[in-house]
């Protein structure tokens, strides 16, 4: 009875839902997920945040990054390759997957007035540092608007030197929510 | 019967280990997380088996992502392209699990040319010209955007939002896969 007490207990530990794991072909690969919850479109409702990886190691994983609404709806989507996120070539361990994507989830809401202002006759938005450049794929007017409305902006990595900010402003037809700007190295 | 206790414990501990707040998502039954196609392509070469992969992730077809994925025949990931699949596809009915699965198997479905078939950016043109589709674009500039067109490289392209695409290209001796350019239907 011992024996089959522990050989479950080891069995079950074994089983624990880590990157490292068989996908659907039966190969062992690298699928992992990290969720978290996010005050953005509803002060009242928060919106849920999930990012996933999948494919046949970490080192060249498929991450997904999916904003919901408090009804499942489908705010913002995107993804990149886990590669991307800025540890360098070389292999990437199950944790250092699961710190990837814990820290993707990680949204950081502040107000679109933090962006970087978008003078006249620019091509792109202010530089936000040195070695980064600023875009979006807005019309400078419209980018202004919404900077200027002080509306909620969530921001996310996409790599050590990079980022893309959200923005989230009320419609008739509900809250809308669009790509405000992006940030990479120059 | 202290060691049934404790093991007891130890097995009750383990079961709870195995649900963390964070891991593989769960979909309802009938649900669209475990929906996905696959397709081989040669693009790295003529002969290669590339892999083309499209999936659904969300607890409904409504609200599915859906994610393109184009790996090397060994398993090199190439380029990753994500979108609602309600806006994707345009769904008669989002709620059907069949037609999420026909769009899959149509994502999929591409194929390789070579960038010779791009259009031609002329010289002093600020942009492609209208026939790349509207609103066409290059992340390229003109000189590396010719260049491309002229080493005639594979060549494939994806439907990346409703009515958008986007061409992608092999380099070869970089061993990776780049944008050529994108526009609309």
């Amino acid at each position: 009875m011992r024996k089959t007490l522990m050989f479950l207990a080891i069995c079950c530990l074994a089983s624990c839902g880590g990157p490292a794991k068989k996908n659907a072909d039966g190969l062992v690969g690298c699928e992992a997920a990290a969720r978290s919850t996010l005050t953005f479109t509803d002060p009242a409702r928060p919106d849920t945040v999930e990012a996933r990886a999948f494919g046949p190691s970490c080192a060249n994983a498929t991450m997904v990054l999916t904003v919901r609404n408090s009804e499942g709806a489908i705010l913002h989507t995107t993804a990149q390759p886990m590669a991307a996120a800025g540890l360098g070539a070389g292999p990437i361990s199950p944790e250092q997957a699961m710190t990837i994507l814990q820290a993707w989830v990680a949204l950081k809401v502040e107000k679109s007035s933090a962006a970087p202002e978008w003078m006249t006759g620019e091509l792109r938005p202010q530089p936000p540092g040195p070695d980064a450049l600023a875009e979006s794929d807005l019309i400078r007017a419209m980018y202004e608007d919404i900077r200027k409305q002080d509306v909620a902006m969530a921001c996310y990595a996409r790599g050590l030197k990079s980022k893309t900010c959200l923005f989230s402003r009320q419609s008739p037809d509900g809250p809308v929510v669009g790509e405000l700007y992006h940030v990479h190295a120059d | 019967m202290k060691h049934f206790f404790w093991l007891g414990a130890l097995g009750a501990a383990a079961l709870a280990a195995c649900a963390p707040a964070s891991g593989p998502a769960k979909s309802p039954p009938g649900g669209c997380a475990e929906a996905v196609a696959r397709a081989t392509i040669g693009f790295t070469a003529p002969d290669a088996k590339d892999l083309v992969e499209a999936r659904a992730l969300g607890p409904t077809c409504e609200s599915a992502a859906v994610v393109w994925t184009l790996r090397a025949a060994d398993g090199a990931l190439l380029h990753v392209q994500a979108a609602p699949y309600v806006h994707i596809a345009q769904p008669k009915n989002a709620g059907d699990r069949a037609e999420l699965q026909a769009f899959l198997d149509r994502w999929v479905g591409v194929s390789v040319d070579d960038t010779g078939q791009s259009p031609a950016w002329p010289a002093g043109a600020e942009l492609l010209p209208e026939e790349a589709g509207a609103g066409a674009g290059s992340p390229l500039l003109r000189e590396s955007y010719e260049a491309v067109r002229s080493a005639k490289l594979a060549r494939l392209c994806l439907t990346t939002a409703h009515e958008s695409f986007s061409c992608l290209f092999y380099d070869p001796d970089a061993k990776v896969a780049g944008e050529h350019f994108f526009g609309g239907d």
